[in-house]
């Protein structure tokens, strides 16, 4: 069986991070779990996922900052989710190279997804 | 103040022969009646401005000696203005010569009674002016804004002493020191039409902000100086940025949750976890309308507090205003829904416009549209078209209502300016054969939590045409409808047509 493809959720938010590995599993990939930007960026470096899903208020590192470090190396697809819905958040997040930035009340199931599949 | 008096200058002629028959008719000069015709002369000059008072008793003065001069008494043989016993020619002389004398003391007199008048009625007056000077002076100093007044070249001519706590005025009457945001002096400079409004400033100075108004002075149609007015509005907007964070904390702590409830139900409703009883799926079906009533409100509690802050950013770009309706429909696809794009025939060229906030308020009457259709059988039909001016300027006047204008505390924020010199609009107009408005709710649908008598069986809150409405008068835009209840309703969003600069 290939191996499948890995995808990285950051989220402090525990049950929000652990129904989105439930669903993207369900999808078809393979989840790393990460609980702070750090611990996301370590999981970037080592394990080099395909695919990142960033919540923007992380512990320890921000989303952000998370982001700006990816991109330091990396072109790898990025969305970033969180419930700042201010339009300066979502501008600042599309400015520093996000793929897309959601906010967490707008985002459904079936669109993670659809987007995963989209921009993979 | 109170009016000087004056007379009309008949009475000034007319006292002229009064004095002149009352010295003739008193008799010689020793007689003790002569006085008398002084009196009207006071008189006369007391009531009477100044300049005409003195002339009149100059001038009886002369005809009273015109007469003694020439003896009239030969004239009237039974009257006598000289002593009998003067018959030489010399003695004669030297008569008229003290009667002169004697004369000029008396107006002397007179006119010293009338400047000694005057002079006090110009003290009380003076004393007055300077109360008032005082007056105005002292209000000027204890006014909490700062008010700085110029000349035409921006010399300072006054300030206050607010205004000396935030200006320094260097040797030469200028304002010294770099004000960022605000070039202060050039503004008070260039600022100078009769028709300019108060010119709105907002500058920063040390850590200070400040907020005011200048406004030109004039006299006739030529500038004089302009006036300065403000004042610190640091804690004002400390004060606003405390409740905007608060908002946007508040927002997201219960979006938070929010967000995991959303997430779960549909989980749940997507039979992932296992197949659901019909009551079960009903249920959750509630929950999750809901939530999203919830997100909703959230929502517009944020975008309100984002425009009333005046921090709604505009991000205009060139794009195809068909393109936006093409992509909101596509999100109504796979429902059960009589919906209609028509197409313009040829392509609309790009305008440049902040497409995320034009395809929110889309999306909102859009949704209106489809909530409000009679069940079944509705219809709506989309379309987008390019209008002119002054064809919009008719239908305005006709049958396409803009209903209410945006609430008072909306137009300081958003700019409606921003329509001048626009010649050319594009209408995205969604029309729908719904329940329409009824006559008497058109004037209130885009009023902050109204809702018209027969929408309230469904379910809402009365905010997306409020919202919509602010949203396109701060982007520059009109948001208007025309309907018939019972037939329908057809709202029209319009955009100026900017077209994009040619790079």
């Amino acid at each position: 069986m290939a191996e499948k493809i890995k995808i990285l959720v950051a989220d402090d938010d525990i049950f929000y991070a652990k129904i989105m590995k439930r669903h993207i599993v369900r999808a078809g990939y393979e989840v790393s779990l990460a609980i702070n930007g750090e611990e996301a960026l370590a999981i970037v470096e080592k394990e080099k996922p395909a695919f990142a899903i960033l919540d923007v208020m992380l512990p320890k590192m921000d989303g952000f900052s998370v982001l700006k470090k990816i991109r330091e190396t990396s072109k790898m697809p990025v969305i970033m989710i969180s419930n700042l819905a201010q339009e300066s958040d979502k501008t600042k997040g599309m400015e520093l190279g996000a793929t897309d930035y959601i906010v967490k009340s707008d985002l459904t199931l079936k669109d993670i997804a659809s987007k995963i599949k989209k921009h993979l | 103040m109170k009016q000087v008096k004056t007379y009309p200058t008949w009475i000034v002629f007319a006292t002229i022969p009064i004095i002149t028959l009352i010295v003739y008719r008193t008799g010689s000069y020793e007689s003790w009646l002569t006085f008398l015709y002084l009196i009207p002369i006071i008189w006369a000059s007391l009531f009477i401005s100044l300049n005409v008072g003195v002339n009149a008793a100059v001038f009886s003065c002369a005809l009273y000696m015109i007469m003694v001069a020439l003896d009239l008494n030969e004239l009237i043989p039974h009257y006598s203005l000289l002593p009998t016993d003067i018959t030489t020619f010399r003695e004669r002389i030297l008569f008229v010569g003290t009667s002169v004398l004697f004369d000029k003391l008396l107006i002397f007199l007179a006119l010293a009674a009338l400047i000694g008048h005057l002079a006090e009625n110009l003290r009380k007056k003076n004393r007055s002016l300077a109360l008032e000077k005082n007056k105005i002076q002292r209000i000027f100093e204890s006014l909490e804004e700062a008010v700085m007044v110029t000349d035409d070249k921006g010399k300072v001519l006054a300030l206050n002493s607010a205004a000396k706590r935030i200006f320094t005025v260097t040797k030469n009457r200028s304002v010294k020191g770099k004000l960022s945001d605000l070039k202060l002096e050039e503004k008070l400079l260039t600022l100078g039409e009769l028709s300019h409004p108060p010119l709105e400033v907002s500058f920063r100075n040390r850590k200070e902000i400040y907020e005011g108004v200048i406004v030109p002075l004039f006299v006739g149609d030529s500038v004089i100086g302009r006036i300065l007015t403000c004042r610190d509005v640091t804690h004002k907007k400390q004060i606003e940025r405390m409740k905007s964070d608060f908002i946007a904390f508040l927002s997201h702590q219960l979006r938070s949750p929010l967000s995991n409830l959303k997430l779960y139900v549909e989980e749940l409703l997507s039979k992932e976890l296992g197949g659901l009883k019909k009551e079960q799926s009903e249920s959750l079906d509630v929950m999750g309308h809901q939530i999203e009533r919830l997100i909703e409100l959230v929502n517009y509690f944020l975008d309100l507090e984002t425009i009333k802050s005046g921090q709604l950013k505009i991000h205009a770009k060139p794009h195809h205003a068909e393109d936006l309706v093409v992509d909101v429909l596509q999100e109504y696809k796979g429902e059960k829904l009589n919906l209609k794009f028509d197409r313009p025939k040829a392509k609309l060229p790009e305008i440049v416009f902040d497409r995320m906030k034009v395809e929110e308020v889309f999306r909102n009457i859009l949704k209106n549209s489809i909530k409000y259709l009679k069940n079944g059988h509705g219809k709506i039909i989309v379309s987008v078209d390019k209008i002119s001016s002054a064809d919009l300027h008719k239908k305005l006047k006709g049958n396409w209502q803009e209903s209410a204008p945006v609430p008072i505390q909306f137009l300081k924020i958003l700019n409606p300016k921003k329509q001048k010199g626009t010649t050319a609009w594009y209408d995205i107009s969604i029309a729908d054969n719904g329940i329409g408005i009824p006559k008497r709710d058109q004037d209130m649908i885009f009023s902050e939590l109204f809702r018209a008598e027969n929408a309230k069986q469904e379910e809402g809150m009365g905010m997306g045409l409020f919202l919509s409405k602010a949203i396109m008068v701060s982007l520059g835009g009109k948001i208007c409808f025309e309907s018939r209840e019972g037939k329908g309703s057809t709202f029209h969003v319009l955009i100026p047509a900017v077209k994009p600069k040619k790079s």
